[in-house]
């Protein structure tokens, strides 16, 4: 194949990363969210 | 347990970055598809974690029907997350692989359409914890989480029969397509770089899940002491 | 003293009772066979096929829109339970909620058949449709569809019913898990009415569906129920 189908390959592994670090993007800010509260309540 | 965590981090970091030296140097060019064939092997460990992600889930929600305890249910909860993550991402690379193959970014392949229907299932999934109220929520999401499983044999037998009748190119190879050793081994370490990374996640989800309810519990609390007190 | 009474009588009752409930509130029925009408004529809109053509397309246009109706006819029948709180009195008498399940279940069978009765002579009509495949197989498949679609719509109508934005979270939560169903009705429909393959596959596959969805609902049905 020539080189241009190689974009394919790095836009799939970037897209692939890109969802995790969303995904644990999420899961920090929901645990600041909830620290907050936490400080909040006592 | 921190330290636990802390070296799994570790680990899963040296597998991810193993499986992508295997992806992309070690694994040998494929013949036909050339370079961009490597994004099988991010593609298909995806698919299998996803799938494993969904059984857990699965096994959890009936756990949770059956003894009514809240990590059965935060366990369910966490695995449908992660799962739809990663199945997320087998509906994203699938087309990127397909277009430069065929041309086409969709065939409705039994395998792609299977996995788009197990992503519609288990976001429905992810709906109804989000928007149903009351106290029971757990218990209609199991329900639901029961249901959703024992459907993903009937959906694949049904798509598989649905492409023997209307053929069309199959991603990822049909089902007589050999894998070359060294494929494989760079599959099984993706796998499990992408089991151990699935892993955290659905630690960190779950963990997160029970502290929401606790502290669900003491803001009602919170909110009756004030009341005592007026 | 008598004996208690079979989940049989129990289901039997129940659905007698619902069937009642129907008879005298009419403006649902006829609301609905209104609202099914409107749908197979717009659906004819959409589409001005050869008599070739739409015999390959029927069977994908007639079970949609069945869906359709189906999804609100369903949202009806458990809003009126829910004024009239049925639900409740159901909770605290000694009757199974697979007795429950069961008529509800049938009551929407009998409801949606209704609608089916109206909708394919019109489909029929408005698309000069002539199957080439036997009638019988027909109706066996229209069965065994409806079935499997009000049996996992009764179900999931329950548990919907406990969720804000309630209208649109029933179709969200039953199409996903009716995909296997749908593309096994529609294809069935259509093979039998071309004529260019055997409906036998995806007859035995909605036979299964069937089978497994309504053994599910059957014994997923209270801890559903007993939730608040």
């Amino acid at each position: 194949m020539n080189a241009s189908s190689n974009a394919y390959l790095y836009a799939a592994y970037i897209v692939v990363w890109v969802v995790h670090v969303l995904y644990a993007f999420t899961l920090l800010s929901r645990a600041k969210r909830m620290k907050r509260e936490q400080r909040e309540l006592r | 347990m921190k330290i636990l965590f802390n070296v799994l981090v570790a680990l899963t970091v040296v597998l991810l970055g193993y499986g992508f030296c295997q992806a992309i140097f070690i694994a040998p060019t494929e013949a036909t598809m050339g370079d961009v064939q490597r994004i099988f092997y991010y593609h298909l460990p995806s698919a299998w974690v996803a799938f494993l992600l969904f059984f857990v889930n699965f096994l959890a929600s009936i756990g949770y029907l059956v003894r009514r305890n809240l990590g059965a249910d935060a366990l369910a909860l966490a695995s449908a997350e992660v799962g739809v993550s990663f199945c997320t991402i087998v509906l994203l690379t699938g087309p990127i692989w397909a277009r430069p193959i065929w041309g086409i970014w969709w065939t409705w392949d039994a395998r792609l359409t299977s996995t788009l229907v197990l992503w519609l299932i288990y976001v429905s999934y992810l709906v109804l914890r989000r928007y149903a109220t009351g106290g029971q929520v757990p218990v209609l999401a199991a329900a639901l989480g029961i249901f959703g499983f024992v459907d993903v044999p009937i959906v694949y037998m049904a798509i598989r029969w649905f492409r023997t009748q209307h053929p069309q190119p199959v991603i990822g190879g049909g089902q007589g397509s050999g894998l070359d050793h060294r494929m494989w081994v760079a599959v099984l370490w993706n796998l499990a770089a992408f089991a151990m990374l699935a892993l955290l996640f659905v630690w960190v989800r779950y963990r997160q899940a029970l502290a929401e309810v606790a502290l669900e519990e003491a803001h009602a609390q919170a909110s009756l002491e004030a009341e005592e007190t007026r | 003293m008598t004996s208690a009474p079979s989940l049989w009588a129990i289901t039997r009752r129940s659905l007698i009772k619902d069937l009642r409930l129907e008879w005298r509130s009419k403006d649902a029925i006829n609301s609905m066979l209104f609202f099914a009408l409107l749908v197979v004529v717009i659906f004819s809109f959409g589409f001005d096929p050869t008599a070739e053509e739409s015999r390959r397309i029927a069977g994908g246009l007639l079970w949609v829109a069945i869906l359709f109706a189906t999804v609100v006819a369903l949202n009806q029948t458990w809003t009126r339970e829910l004024r009239n709180q049925v639900l409740d009195a159901y909770r605290l008498s000694p009757a199974p909620p697979m007795a429950l399940f069961l008529s509800k279940t049938v009551g929407n069978f009998i409801f949606v058949s209704i609608l089916e009765v109206l909708m394919v002579p019109l489909f029929v009509v408005f698309y000069n449709l002539r199957s080439v495949g036997p009638l019988w197989q027909l109706l066996v498949v229209a069965l065994l569809a409806t079935w499997a679609l009000v049996v996992n719509g009764t179900f999931f109508a329950a548990l919907s019913i406990r969720t804000r934005s309630r209208e649109i979270m029933l179709p969200l939560i039953l199409f996903p898990i009716s995909i296997p169903a749908l593309l096994a009705m529609v294809d069935a429909t259509t093979s039998i009415l071309t004529g260019d393959s055997s409906p036998i596959f995806w007859i035995r596959l909605l036979a299964v569906y069937d089978l497994v969805f309504t053994t599910l609902g059957l014994i997923l049905f209270e801890p559903v129920l007993n939730a608040e």
